[in-house]
């Protein structure tokens, strides 16, 4: 078995509107895949048709390279938008809730979960006295019952503070490398994405728009130039000189952005100390997910 | 299906719904005979020509804890908890969301329907047990038990159980259909108080050849919340809730397995 989840052609129509238009995805086992796509992009709509809440109007789903997807469901655990808890109820019985029905023996399974999720001690506490964040993790350990081989996730650190990002990021890592859990996981935190996330899908107006390794980022990103000089202006001046087709920006910080040029760089500072200019520092930096997606987005187009 | 059960049983007993609308039916059910004994003691130290009072007197003749049975049944002040109960306890798997943890997890749509259905049903029988003790119990402290045969009374309260259940049927259908707890509740309570009359009304509409009124749920529970019914609406209550039931059901598991949960 090498895919976990496969949708082939997939689409979903919302009263004459394709909320997912013809989505193939491909999600290997161990693969943490980060699913990125503005708001309405069609990220949600995927997962709930993976998850059995929404059917396809077209195409097939395969999980675990079987199309009974009813049957291959006990092994995918999903968070699919807000956390979906009994407020009236404790932590410890929205988790005794789903042991039952998941048919699971064990009674202690549940006070380990909530352990492992972070919510040690709160297990008596009810969960409309919960924060967001604390919520989200109890959500992580109702979808951990039953070790599940598959974690759908959908924006599951919403909400989450920088420390319960890391928290829950670092988590989701151990539960990849040590259980070997496949995880698909949709989140607006690029950044946080980026860390942990082996392979990505963007989506857009419910097209997929590009499929990659985590480790094809950099070809694909862009590659800028930093230079800072003592005299930007000037210094902006001359770069433009140089080149005929170069995308130049000032930065409020005194620096100057060149799109691509890396490998003029040399040639940039040679004529840059040929005109008296000090060049204080030359640095190639690539473009952060973030940037990619708003390439592939048209963001930059936008600003 | 068993593990779908445990887990909405274990809902059922953790609910506060279930214990408030079984409280509440107690507490209503002593009530009404409380008041009706209040309003017979009254007309009784007052005797007036007006008709009320003279009904009045003519009931704290009759007056038992089979006879307040008999009078407050028909009413269907229980049904209407049921409906309450029903509401809440099926379309808060929708508004909290929790539908979503139930069948992200490979549980079969009938399964869980007919869990529901299951579930809410033995809630309703419990809360019209509870309905019919106290009532019972408080109209036997104060007028005495009266007169029964115990196969009258198990024959009376097996088919406004079958009713009930049935009842419990529509309720379930319309909360999971509709999926908001008030929309929900609103709906239930109209089905009780309501829909007698629009019946009515309705047949009126097509030039009253038949009532539909007839065929309605309420109007079996009042005709056989006695101890002598007769034959015929015994056997057309028996198939008129078996129909209401069976329709909600095939329709509800319909509707369920098509719809997108949210």
């Amino acid at each position: 078995m090498n895919y976990i989840l496969q949708t082939n052609e997939v689409s979903k129509d919302f009263a004459g509107k394709l909320a997912v238009d013809h989505v193939s995805i491909k999600v290997k086992k161990g693969d943490i895949y980060g699913f990125i796509g503005e708001n309405g992009a069609g990220k949600t709509t995927l997962m709930r048709m993976v998850c059995g809440l929404a059917d396809p109007t077209g195409g097939e789903i395969t999980l675990f390279d079987s199309k009974d997807l009813v049957s291959q469901r006990y092994k995918v655990g999903c968070t699919i938008e807000n956390p979906a808890l009994y407020p009236a109820m404790t932590a410890m019985e929205n988790m005794e809730t789903q042991r039952l029905l998941l048919g699971i023996k064990d009674k202690t399974v549940c006070a380990k979960l909530l352990d492992m999720a972070g919510l040690k001690g709160a297990g008596n506490k009810k969960a409309k006295n919960f924060s967001l964040g604390m919520k989200q993790r109890l959500m992580i350990a109702l979808a951990l019952l039953g070790d599940p081989e598959f974690l759908v996730l959908d924006e599951p650190t919403n909400g989450l503070d920088p420390v319960g990002i890391k928290e829950v990021r670092n988590f989701l890592q151990r539960l990849n490398k040590e259980r070997g859990i496949t995880i698909l996981i949709s989140s607006h935190i690029l950044g946080e994405l980026e860390k942990m996330a082996t392979r990505y899908g963007v989506i857009s107006n419910g097209k997929m728009v590009d499929e990659f390794q985590a480790d094809e980022l950099s070809s694909r990103c862009g590659k800028n130039l930093v230079i800072y000089t003592d005299d930007v202006s000037r210094a902006k001046e001359i770069i433009k000189s140089m080149f005929d087709d170069i995308k130049i920006e000032q930065t409020p910080e005194k620096s100057i952005h060149l799109k691509g040029h890396i490998e003029d760089a040399g040639c940039i500072n040679k004529q840059l100390v040929k005109e008296g200019i000090t060049v204080n520092a030359l640095i190639p930096e690539g473009d952060k997910l973030e940037d990619y997606f708003l390439k592939l987005m048209g963001g930059y187009d936008n600003d | 299906m068993i593990n779908i059960l445990k887990s909405d049983f274990y809902k059922l007993k953790k609910g506060k719904a279930f214990w408030i609308c079984i409280a509440l039916c107690i507490a209503f059910a002593i009530f009404m005979v409380v008041a009706i004994q209040t309003g017979m003691n009254r007309a009784i130290a007052n005797p007036t020509l007006d008709a009320e009072n003279a009904q009045l007197i003519e009931m704290s003749k009759q007056a038992s804890g089979v006879w307040a049975l008999q009078y407050f049944l028909p009413m269907g002040f229980n049904i209407v908890f049921i409906g309450i109960f029903v509401a809440i306890f099926v379309s808060s798997e929708f508004t909290f969301g929790t539908m979503k943890n139930t069948l992200s997890r490979g549980a079969d749509r009938i399964k869980v329907f007919f869990s529901k259905f299951t579930v809410c049903s033995c809630a309703a029988l419990v809360m019209l047990i509870a309905f019919i003790l106290a009532i019972l119990a408080s109209g036997t402290i104060l007028w005495g038990f009266g007169t029964v045969t115990l196969s009258a009374m198990l024959n009376m309260v097996l088919l406004q159980a079958l009713l009930i259940i049935a009842f419990t049927a529509l309720f379930v259908f319309i909360s999971m259909t509709m999926r908001s707890n008030g929309g929900a509740i609103a709906t239930n309570i109209i089905c009780v108080t309501m829909a007698s009359t629009l019946l009515g009304a309705l047949s009126m509409l097509f030039g009253g050849s038949i009532d539909l009124s007839q065929y309605w749920l309420s109007t079996s529970v009042s005709k056989l919340a006695t101890l002598t019914p007769a034959s015929g609406d015994v056997v057309s209550g028996i198939i008129i809730a078996i129909c209401w039931a069976v329709g909600s059901i095939l329709i509800g598991t319909i509707l369920f397995k098509k719809q997108d949960v949210k």
